[in-house]
């Protein structure tokens, strides 16, 4: 069974003056442990279905699943809730609390989550280990650089141990080192915890790594090919 | 987690929270300063009036309050006089004869209340001996003397040594007048009571108005305490209980015989709370300005959290905590502030001689003001001001609820 | 200049939410402001107005009679005296008055009391005294009644068409003796007015204290048409009347008021003080964050080679245009109101309403609409807003474009 199925779902923007068609029918199926990749050119829709997918927006019509549940059913404290619980995010840039120290950040999820203390500093730790800051564990977001600040985005997202992580366009921000580490983190990430990662991206050394790449534009998938082996 | 971030969002941008704290702080340092000026000016009037003019209890015939009429004199009054020494609370008594008159002097004359006593009691009483600017007080040798305000005496052009004529009605109606020399001459904070006051001996007076020197038609009680003097009032109305059921005498504590007195107390309140009203008006705004832009400033940092998982409740908590931080700091500061202000304007005065420059005693009050915060309004101002600032924190919490994740993530910072 | 202030303008528009909530801070401090000092000048003005409608704007006495008020110190009204006053310019009248004190009996009470002889006709036309009558008539020329207050008619026990004996210190040192019935009995709102008051004609008053040649005064009031012209009137009063007569202003007559309101007016300024301080620190607060919000936009425009002076020019022409946007619609909310309450002053009840009776005015809470207060609080707002201007003045021309860009 797949953690995310998504049927035929349209949005419509209707606040503008002429509204805007922004995903036009899609069905998609994502399965456990995928590191899949959305591309398609600007404008064409992928932050839209990120934040469907990701439980911030829903949809005009169609339906959304992740597992058996229905995110069109959930109120709207229930979706927060569900967000807490199943869903990391990335965001492409000032994604930290920036009064927040890296490891307060990382820890902030659990802590909503109601961790024990110990516990959850000791997962923070390991986890910014992982991403390679622990050194910069006491830093705010604003003395850390772009690159960094990412790095503690995905260990804070990955805290908690979501059933998916949603990364719109992680890397534009980064130069290709930090967009390579990053990227190997992500995967090592993927590969050892068995996470799954969603991405929208323009980046071509990202599309290189993802396993599954699907294409969109004006709203519609217009393609969908898996790379096995990767 | 949450009051830490709200604390810490305090601090960055320190401008802005030095700003709405300082203007809180001004706005409690302006309150608690001026009701303690306004209410050093009224306790100055209060305490001027009790210690020279009024006491703090005063007991007549009920007849003789209606019109001053001398006949209805105490009953007994020795007697009354002792029983209330014994009371622990009550500091000193002195017996009086009072009676409306005219005093006049070669060329003018005014209406005046003369007052008959025993100097060594009315020392005790009243501190009006302390205010004798020329000449002494009263003594019992010298009969036939008098002591007069410096306003009076101006009035009628009299200085020390004069004479100065007391033309009264007697018991049976007659009228009669007697010529006093003028010992002393006395100048309280009150013009008024100055200009209307003249003092002779009570066995001088009794002989003038055809009394025995026994009589008297007002005992003046000073209390060890001005707050006591409700419960000494209670205390005395069970103790003479027969005699006043009898329409003997009548107990009145000082608000009673100064009403205007006791509600120019309570108007000075009422204006404190007024003037703590309009500035909490302008500091509610000051205050729900600021918090609103930081919201909007903060659009994309909310949608995050939003994001995150973090509830409504959190979301709303986070930014009403963070303007209780703003506020709690900004009245700690403007109390503290506040407390050595009136403190030491409590012990070494403030001098409004540079406001009106003769003084203001014709508007009874001394130039010195020593201010007074009660308690009360301490803990008001900060109840108020912490009050005001949840209420103001709820129109920017709400903006911060009505975003939309997906739209906040959208936006730029 | 004309594009930056374009620029400025269009800024505002859009970001329309703070352009209103900038004004609004504006608005509410001058809105109170205003209606405060509103308030404390209909006060004052009311409280001079009822003053100098009893005394007078300028009051002519024999020589010294100011500093010592004896009956001794009274003089003879001349028709030179009377021709200089009718010839004196923007005099409209003039109220003779004479004042003694005196004792006064009935039955067997007695009480000391102020004898105030007046032109029953002229001084009904200025303060509407027969209007004050509750029992018994006003005075009428040539029939010798008095009237006096309630509170004096109760302690004397007297009731209309009761005989009045009053004697008192005449003129020379003579003994004034008189009596006189009493043709009604008024109530005024001061209570000491009530308490010791007896008004009776002015010839029956100078025949009680000098019997022997009518026509002895303490004083008389003088009217003006404009009360801008009092000093100039005073002075020409002063030389034509010679050394022999004084003549008094209403300022030195009610200079107790005149503390008192001076008094009021200090304190009125200091809480006005800590609300403008409160005000401003509101509307820097604001600006602050208008500017620290933009840092990046002033960050691009800089970089892409505006001038500084320029963008500082675009900031000051922003605090101006919301200053006075919010400075006019403050005054669209608050005229209106301050006319209405201007016609119709709020009415006091309770203590607050005796105390206003005690020291003899209406108890009434008048609002003025003089235009001295409009300005003067308009100009001290927009000045006050004005300065807050300076931040973003001395930020622009300080500010690291870099560090702009940087979270
Ligand atoms: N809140 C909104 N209101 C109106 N139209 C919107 C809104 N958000 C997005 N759109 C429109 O919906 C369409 C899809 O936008 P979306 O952000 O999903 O594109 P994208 O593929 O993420 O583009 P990019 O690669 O530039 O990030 C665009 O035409 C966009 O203009
Ligand atoms: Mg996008």
């Amino acid at each position: 069974m797949s953690i995310i199925e998504v049927k035929n779902i349209y949005k419509v923007y209707n606040e503008t003056k002429v509204p805007v068609n922004a995903l036009n029918g899609v069905d998609l199926k994502i399965e456990e442990g995928e590191f899949t990749a959305i591309v398609g050119p600007s404008g064409s829709g992928k932050t839209t279905l990120l934040n469907i997918l990701g439980g911030l927006d829903l949809p005009s019509k169609g339906d959304i699943f992740i597992e058996e549940t229905n995110l069109k059913d959930l109120s709207s404290r229930q979706l927060t809730d569900f967000r807490l619980h199943n869903i990391g995010f990335v965001f492409q840039s000032y994604n930290l609390i920036p009064v927040l120290t890296a490891k307060e950040n990382t820890e902030f999820i659990l802590q909503l989550q109601k961790v024990p203390k110990k516990e959850r500093i000791q997962k923070a730790m390991e986890l910014l280990e992982a991403v390679g800051i622990a050194d910069k564990a006491d830093h705010r977001p604003g003395q850390l650089s772009g690159g960094q600040q990412q790095r503690v985005a995905v260990a804070r997202a990955l805290a908690s141990q979501p059933r998916f992580i949603i990364a719109d366009e992680p890397t534009a921000n980064l130069d290709s080192r930090s967009t390579n580490d990053l990227l190997e983190i992500m995967a090592e990430m993927n590969r050892k915890y068995h996470s799954t990662f969603i991405f929208a991206t323009h980046d071509q050394r990202v599309m290189d790594k993802a396993h599954r790449i699907v294409t969109i534009d004006d709203g519609k998938i217009i393609g969908d090919e898996t790379f096995k082996g990767r | 987690m949450l009051a830490a971030i709200a604390w810490r969002n305090l601090w960055r941008n320190k401008l802005r929270s030095a700003v709405i704290i300082t203007a809180i702080a001004i706005g409690i340092i302006g309150t608690v300063v001026t009701d303690g000026f306004m209410s050093g000016m009224t306790d100055q009037r209060v305490n001027a009036a009790i210690a020279n003019e009024v006491s703090n209890i005063q007991i007549h015939n009920p007849a003789f309050l209606l019109n001053e009429e001398i006949k209805y004199t105490i009953p007994q009054a020795q007697k009354t006089g002792n029983t209330i020494r014994k009371n622990q609370d009550v500091k000193a008594v002195s017996l009086r004869l009072k009676c409306q008159a005219m005093a006049s002097s070669a060329i003018a004359g005014a209406g005046v209340t003369v007052y008959g006593i025993r100097p060594d009691d009315e020392k005790q009483v009243s501190a009006l001996h302390e205010h004798i600017i020329k000449g002494n007080y009263l003594s019992g040798k010298q009969r036939f003397s008098a002591i007069i305000g410096q306003k009076l005496a101006k009035k009628l052009d009299l200085g020390m040594d004069d004479k100065v004529i007391v033309t009264l009605a007697d018991t049976t109606g007659t009228i009669t007048s007697g010529a006093f020399q003028i010992v002393g001459i006395f100048k309280t904070s009150n013009d008024m009571f100055d200009e209307s006051h003249v003092f002779i001996l009570k066995s001088d007076m009794a002989k003038l108005m055809g009394f025995s020197s026994a009589s008297s038609n007002e005992i003046a009680i000073l209390l060890n305490n001005n707050h006591s003097t409700r419960s000494v009032v209670r205390e005395l109305n069970k103790t003479f209980k027969k005699e006043i059921a009898a329409h003997q005498i009548v107990i009145q504590s000082w608000d009673q015989i100064l009403p205007i007195l006791k509600s120019l107390v309570e108007i000075m309140d009422y204006f404190s709370y007024l003037f703590l009203l309009i500035i909490l008006v302008a500091l509610a705004f000051a205050i729900i300005n600021t918090m609103l832009m930081a919201v909007m400033e903060r659009t994309r940092e909310i949608g995050i959290l939003m994001a995150l998982g973090l509830s409504k409740r959190k979301i709303f908590s986070l930014i009403v905590l963070e303007t209780v931080f703003l506020s709690i700091t900004g009245a700690l500061v403007g109390i503290l502030i506040s407390i050595s202000i009136v403190y030491h304007y409590s012990i070494y005065g403030f001098d409004l001689s540079f406001v009106a420059a003769g003084g203001l005693n014709s508007i009874g009050y001394s130039s010195t003001i020593f201010f007074r915060v009660s308690n009360n309004f301490y803990l008001a101002t900060a109840i108020m001001v912490i009050l005001i600032a949840v209420l103001s924190s709820i129109s920017p919490a709400l903006k911060a609820l009505k975003l939309q994740p997906a739209k906040a993530i959208r936006e730029d910072i | 200049m004309k594009t930056l202030f374009k620029i400025a303008w269009r800024n505002l528009w859009r970001n329309r939410r703070r352009t209103i909530l900038t004004a609004a801070s504006v608005t509410l401090a001058l809105t109170l402001a205003l209606f405060m000092r509103s308030m404390q000048f209909g006060s004052y003005e009311q409280m001079i107005r009822a003053g100098v409608n009893q005394v007078g704007y300028l009051q002519v006495h024999d020589t010294g009679y100011w500093n010592n008020q004896s009956i001794d110190r009274a003089f003879f009204y001349s028709d030179n005296l009377g021709e200089i006053l009718h010839n004196t310019k923007g005099i409209s009248h003039v109220l003779p008055v004479l004042q003694t004190f005196s004792l006064a009996s009935y039955g067997n009470r007695t009480k000391g009391v102020l004898i105030s002889g007046i032109d029953p006709v002229k001084e009904n036309q200025q303060t509407n005294l027969s209007g004050k009558v509750i029992k018994g008539s006003y005075l009428k020329e040539n029939s010798s009644g008095v009237i006096m207050g309630d509170k004096l008619a109760e302690y004397l026990k007297m009731k209309v068409g009761d005989t009045l004996v009053l004697i008192g210190q005449g003129y020379r040192g003579i003994t004034a003796y008189g009596i006189y019935p009493v043709s009604g009995i008024f109530h005024l709102p001061s209570p000491k007015m009530n308490n010791q008051v007896v008004f009776m004609n002015v010839t029956d008053a100078q025949s009680f204290v000098y019997p022997y040649r009518i026509g002895l005064l303490t004083g008389i009031s003088v009217f003006i048409r404009d009360p801008s012209q009092l000093n100039g009137i005073k002075k020409t009063l002063t030389e034509n009347l010679g050394k022999h007569y004084e003549v008094i202003s209403w300022k030195t007559v009610l200079s107790d008021l005149l503390q008192t309101i001076k008094m009021d007016n200090a304190s009125g300024q200091i809480m006005l003080l800590i609300l403008y301080l409160i005000a401003a620190f509101g509307i820097f607060s604001t600006v602050l964050m208008m500017t620290m919000e933009k840092r990046k936009q002033y960050a691009v425009m800089i970089s892409i080679g505006m001038l500084r002076r320029k963008l500082v020019w675009v900031s000051i022409f922003e605090t101006f245009i919301v200053s006075v946007l919010g400075v006019i619609i403050s005054l669209i909310i608050i005229s209106p109101v301050l006319y209405y309450l201007h016609l119709n002053p709020i009415p006091l009840t309770g203590d607050m309403a005796n105390m206003y009776l005690a020291f003899n005015f209406a108890p009434i809470i008048p609002f003025s609409i003089k235009a001295h207060i409009f300005i003067s609080q308009t100009v001290i707002i927009l000045i006050l807003s004005l300065l807050s201007a300076f931040y973003p003045i001395i930020y622009i021309s300080r500010f690291n474009v870099l560090n702009a860009f940087r979270h």
